[in-house]
């Protein structure tokens, strides 16, 4: 990652700007929409994201050490995801979302505990947090 | 997939408060089927959308909008960008670093 990072520094126009955008690996909630509101049902642990997140933060400290580039800013964020059902987080869970998202057995029995006291328009939702960092190229 | 991914569009409406993109050269790292590139691709000046995977890539120039015509969708990663050295304003890393 480092070798590609300083081929981004490499092509960026001087004084030009790297942007980080990436879901973090903090532990969210599983939301489910029922007559009381939001509620949540459990985590959903995305444990599984902290090798790659750590890695990826020490190679931006890596280039950032031998000044190639500077932060400039960072903001955390939510981005929210919603299905109309638990099959079809079920199927993402183990399907497209896999290395990024695991749900204990008790909150899949939360969940489903909850989605049956709704007015039948439940829905399901899982706030993804994510993290955006500006870098400014440095030249020499 | 999610009934909706981000509905509220939380994450380009963070991109674009982080760099403004009006009339910027941008390349666009892991642009993956499109799905996240196609909501800021329109602002920049020229763009250059690259990802390893033909497959979603295929997907990304199937649902490309017409505003999004300018953008340039190439099979390629970040070990080796084809392109000249100083050639971009903003590199954006979209969920690939």
């Amino acid at each position: 990652m480092v070798h590609a990072l300083k081929q981004f520094w490499r092509i960026l126009a001087p004084n030009g700007t790297l942007i980080d955008l990436r879901p973090t690996c903090m532990d969210v909630d599983l939301l489910i929409q029922s007559k009381k509101g939001w509620v949540s049902a459990g985590r959903v642990d995305r444990g599984e994201l902290r090798l790659h997140d750590n890695a990826a933060n020490r190679t931006m400290r890596t280039v950032i050490q031998e000044g190639l580039f500077k932060k400039v800013h960072f903001t955390y964020f939510l981005t929210r995801h919603y299905w109309n059902d638990l099959e079809g987080l079920r199927t993402d869970t183990e399907g497209s979302w896999k290395e990024d998202a695991t749900i204990a057995e008790e909150t899949w029995q939360r969940a489903r505990s909850l989605l049956g006291t709704g007015s039948g328009e439940d829905r399901i939702c899982v706030p993804v947090r994510r993290k955006i960092t500006t870098y400014q190229k440095l030249t020499t | 997939m999610p009934h909706a991914s981000d509905p509220e569009k939380s994450e380009v409406r963070h991109l674009i408060a982080a760099c403004p993109l009006q009339g910027k050269k941008v390349l666009d790292v892991g642009c993956g089927d499109g799905e996240f590139t196609w909501q800021f691709a329109a602002l920049p000046r020229v763009v250059f959308s690259i990802d390893p995977s033909f497959p979603d890539l295929q997907t990304a120039k199937k649902t490309r909008p017409a505003a999004c015509q300018h953008v340039h969708l190439a099979a390629a990663n970040g070990e080796a960008p084809p392109f000249p050295d100083g050639s971009f304003d903003v590199v954006a890393l979209t969920s690939s670093l």
